[in-house]
């Protein structure tokens, strides 16, 4: 007799389970998806001690006939799929009819079901993949699936489980996932008998992420939206104030299914590149409609990664509409000022926002304030008209309904009717001739002059038209440096000072093998290399602007920004980069006093900065402080 | 230790020391100087940061009780320079120093002369003799060459070779290289230095600020591969060498320049000097177009403006065009007497210019090239 055996059923079911089901989130995750499939409205996810001892997922959806019930729990059988070539035209979050076979595997596990037509429903009770007789039971139309004991069969398993309270909170992250990417579905989740969240359906996932990450980053979220051919793309991308230094606050939805995709993570990265501080990590909500055809989700048996069949496109899509979002919006950090408990204490009351009836919670953190007051109305002018928020023509899936409401731009800061008064006694520069008149407030901000005091020799503190912006004058000046250093070298040509003796320099096999091949792109910047055996590369000329830069360094510098980036740099990326250096090393420094006339001359250049938001680091230039909020902590009102 | 010194002869001698202490150390009795008198080997003031040393002939000190004593730099040089005594009594117990002019008493803390590291004295009887106002030329020539960030090359000094009848120095940043050369006399046969030494330029500003034209002739020897010791008229320097290699310079002259240009160098710097004007940081290139009866200089930045200059020039031959940084150019010739003639060796605008005196310089650019 051969050693090579069939495996039994329960043991192939087992393994699968060692794939689908690592935690109990993943159980979490695959009933959650299975009561969206079947259409339900509500669903309630309860689970005990995180969901080792209980998951149960109770649905409103179009529930199972008594003979299909036993089907649902054999593997590979599905409702979901007919052919092979239906694998390319996946509408539904499942697809591959093994995770109920897997899981009834590993737990205790019991299903109850009814179709709205039937008078009884029906239950099954599977017990380490051993199935009980169906019984009639009672109860609303839908599907009541609880899973206990998860891994009692399999000890070693369990044990790899981690604390109570690490699980319920792999739990709480698939259950945000899921309750982001559909927001049309009232979910309630209650841990250890508590009600965690009970949300409501909405239209707009804003809420939900007030919800699940604090109203504050709900209030700095930027509305994005694009569509290229049959590929849609909306969502909300997070403040560049607001960053994590991770990148599990980047949730990417494609067709309503969380996924983590590295290429398009970069593309985030890339669009926030100079807006963030280097290791930062933006915050961004995406959701991507592309065509069933176009992706490829049967790749991860949990479905977390998929292929995309044209993924430049989607990169260059989710770039530029991010950057577009950015180019139109304001993007000033706004002051954080410490709360004072005894300003605190009419804070709490109700806002005044409420008081006058507004429809928008706080237009003032939207519409922020600031000396680029045209930016104000252009920063929403992206926003699709409510025909096309509707959903995409393309054969939706049910949730692409769920479209987000675009948020109404409210334009009303005067809600304040004591404005005028408040507005002199709050003006830092004591001069009310100088208030920007109604008029200067439509124009740019290049026409209204700007009066500005300096402080510790770092800071100038400016009067805008509606509160104050605290700017850093390093950051300012290497900002509108970089820009006209940019400008003018787009004029001419970049000058190359050759090397008497051109020098060696030691990279690491791949840095030299990134620089290497960029050598055209480097030429014509003026800087010369060649391989000189091993991964040393000899360098016969540099950029005559970059006069206190050693080759070492500049070729290091730019060896990495190469591997870093995923697509190939173009000269004008690396142009970029190496007009980064000269900037910072000509800009005026902190600790150093400015003249009036050369602040005035610092601030009335600013406008020349396509992008005066952030110096090239990504630091920001300026803090705007507004007046309602100088009230706000005055408890003026 | 007790003596009393001139006043002017001890302010001169502070001067010219006190440059080498450093003002931060963290061996803090290197921050003063030592002052060192004697009836028979006369009076030293020196001071050291252990890379360069300096030992001063203080004259005027007449001694009551030799030995030695710590000197507060600072402290001290304020207090000799706003002194109107023609003399000064400096006098050190184990409490401390005592400073007295006719009218006035300062009482300092002193540090124990024994601690402060003994700075090397020349005490080579084989050197090389240089005369004081060649080696000035040597230093000023070539010193602002160097580059002392560099860390692949020892570029932060000059290189100097020695041999029984000649003295070269050679100082260069990568884009342009400085080498200067003089007649030199050899005392007791001194050897040839081995390897390739590189005084550092702190060493060179040091020595040159030392030197005067009609000085007697300064002696120079290499120690080893690792210090350099220099007595002028007055001092000892000593200083450790730049560690590292320094690139093959010989390499860098090109081997034949078909074209050769004699130009005066007075005129010749005023011409580049006005065709700066009009560069930038980012655009600084000056182009040079030597052509026959004249030599035209533009320059062009994108929001500076542009500038043509004109040179009329004796040359009959061939024209080259070429661009070059006009700062690499002004600063060798601004070292240079202005009425002597500079010949430019030229072959075109991508390979190294050289530019040659008949006292013995040469200097080679790297020109610019610009992407058009």
């Amino acid at each position: 007799m051969g050693i090579i055996k069939q495996l039994p059923a329960s043991v192939i079911n087992q393994i699968a389970a060692g794939e689908v089901v690592e935690r109990p989130a993943s159980v979490v995750k695959e009933l959650l998806e299975n009561a969206i499939d079947a259409g339900a409205t509500r669903v309630d996810l309860s689970v005990e001690r995180g969901g080792k001892d209980l998951v149960r997922v109770a649905d409103n959806g179009k529930g199972m006939s008594r003979d299909d019930l036993p089907m649902a729990f054999t593997p590979h059988a599905t409702s979901k799929l007919v052919e092979a070539d239906d694998l390319f035209r996946i509408r539904t979050l499942g697809f591959r009819g093994e995770a109920l076979a897997a899981i009834a595997e590993v737990s205790k596990l019991r299903c109850q079901t009814r179709q709205v037509e039937d008078d009884t429903g029906s239950e099954l009770t599977i017990e380490a993949g051993v199935a009980s007789p169906i019984k009639d039971c009672g109860g609303p139309p839908g599907t009541v699936i609880e899973v206990r004991n998860l891994f009692f069969n399999t000890p070693v398993r369990r044990t790899f489980l981690k604390s109570d309270s690490t699980e319920a909170g792999h739990v709480a992250e698939m259950f945000a996932r899921i309750a982001l990417a559909h927001p049309t579905v009232h979910m309630t989740y209650r841990s250890s008998n508590k009600v965690v969240h009970d949300l409501h359906p909405v239209t707009g996932i804003k809420e939900r992420i007030a919800i699940f990450f604090g109203r504050e980053l709900a209030d700095s979220l930027l509305w994005v939206e694009s569509r290229v051919e049959t590929t849609s793309l909306w969502g909300y991308v997070g403040h560049p104030s607001q960053s994590r230094s991770n990148n599990k606050s980047q949730f990417l939805f494609v067709g309503g299914r969380y996924v983590r995709d590295r290429s398009l993570g970069h593309a985030l990265s890339e669009a926030y590149r100079g807006l963030l501080m280097v290791g930062r990590q933006p915050v961004a909500f995406v959701h991507l409609e592309i065509p069933p055809e176009e992706v490829d989700v049967n790749v991860h048996p949990t479905k977390i990664e998929v292929r995309f069949r044209d993924g430049h496109r989607i990169y260059s899509q989710l770039l530029s509409t991010v950057r577009q979002a950015f180019l139109s919006s304001d993007l000033h950090s706004r002051l954080q000022a410490p709360h004072n408990p005894l300003v605190d204490e009419p804070a709490n009351e109700p806002p005044p926002q409420a008081a006058f009836g507004l429809t928008s919670p706080d237009p003032d953190r939207q519409a922020v304030g600031s000396w680029f007051t045209t930016s104000k109305p252009t920063g929403f002018q992206s926003f699709p008209s409510p025909g096309y928020a509707g959903g995409p023509a393309t054969s939706a899936p049910a949730w692409a309904s769920n479209l987000p409401e675009p948020p109404t731009p409210s334009r009303q800061v005067a809600f304040n009717e004591f404005q005028d008064e408040h507005e002199v006694k709050a003006t830092v520069v004591a001069n009310p001739s100088l208030l920007p008149s109604p008029r200067a407030i439509e124009l740019p901000g290049r026409g209204v002059t700007l009066k500005a005091i300096q402080v510790h020799e770092t800071y100038l503190v400016a009067e805008t038209a509606d509160g104050m912006v605290v700017i850093d004058q390093h950051a300012l000046h290497e900002r509108i440096l970089y820009e006209e250093l940019k400008a003018r070298v787009g004029q001419g040509g970049v000058e190359s000072q050759r090397l008497l003796v051109p020098e060696p320099v030691d990279l690491s096999a791949p840095e030299a093998a990134a620089v290497l091949e960029r050598r055209d792109v480097l030429a014509r910047l003026g800087l010369e290399i060649e391989p000189f055996g091993g991964d040393t590369v000899l360098v016969s000329s540099t950029p005559a602007m970059l006069r206190g830069v050693t080759p070492e360094q500049l070729l290091r510098d730019l060896a990495d920004h190469f591997r870093s980036s995923v697509l190939p740099p173009t000269a004008d990326a690396v142009l970029e980069d190496v007009l980064n250096m000269v900037a910072c090393k000509a800009a005026v420094k902190a600790n150093q006093r400015l003249a009036p006339e050369e602040i005035a001359s610092l601030l009335d250049r600013r406008h020349l900065v396509s992008d005066s938001h952030h110096c090239p680091h990504g630091r920001p230039t300026a803090l705007v402080f507004t007046k309602a909020e100088l009230e706000k902590q005055f408890g003026r009102i | 230790m007790k003596a009393l010194c001139n006043r002017k002869g001890l302010l001169a001698a502070f001067g010219m020391v006190s440059g080498v202490a450093p003002t931060r150390s963290p061996k803090p009795i290197l921050q003063n100087l030592k002052l060192v008198v004697d009836t028979e080997d006369g009076s030293t003031l020196m001071a050291t940061d252990l890379e360069v040393g300096i030992r001063y002939r203080v004259l005027g000190v007449k001694v009551d009780q030799p030995g030695s004593v710590i000197l507060p730099t600072a402290r001290m040089q304020q207090i000799l320079a706003t002194s109107s005594d023609d003399e000064i009594a400096i006098e050190a117990d184990s409490e401390g120093l005592t400073v007295r002019g006719l009218r006035s008493q300062f009482r300092l803390p002193a540090e124990d002369p024994d601690l402060f590291p003994e700075v090397p004295d020349f005490g080579a009887t084989s050197y090389h003799v240089v005369g004081a106002a060649d080696l000035r030329r040597l230093i000023r020539r070539t010193m602002f060459a160097t580059d002392v960030e560099s860390t692949r090359y020892a570029l932060g000094g000059v290189l100097v070779e020695l041999s029984s009848e000649a003295i070269a120095m050679v100082g260069t940043d990568g884009r342009r290289l400085a080498k200067m050369s003089a007649g030199a006399e050899s005392e007791n046969d001194a050897p040839v230095p081995q390897g390739m030494p590189v005084i550092p330029v702190k060493a060179l500003k040091l020595i040159e600020r030392n030197l005067s034209d009609d000085d007697p002739p300064v002696h120079l020897t290499i120690q080893g591969t690792t210090a350099v010791l220099v007595r002028t008229h007055n001092a000892v320097i000593y200083s450790r060498l730049v560690e590292g290699r320094f690139p093959r310079y010989q390499d860098v002259f090109p081997a034949k320049a078909d074209v050769k240009i004699p130009m005066e160098v007075g005129s010749l710097r005023l011409a580049v000097e006005q065709a700066s004007i009009v560069t930038s940081d980012e655009s600084r290139g000056v182009d040079f177009n030597f052509a026959p009866e004249a030599l035209t200089l533009a320059s062009q930045a994108a929001d500076v403006g542009s500038s043509r200059i004109e040179l009329p020039l004796g040359y009959e031959g061939k024209s080259v065009e070429i661009t070059f940084d006009p700062r690499y150019l002004i600063d060798a010739l601004k070292n240079l007497d202005d009425a002597s003639t500079i010949t430019a060796e030229l072959i075109d605008h991508k390979n190294a210019a050289v530019f040659k005196t008949d006292d013995g310089y040469s200097y080679v650019v790297m020109p610019l090239t610009r992407e058009r």
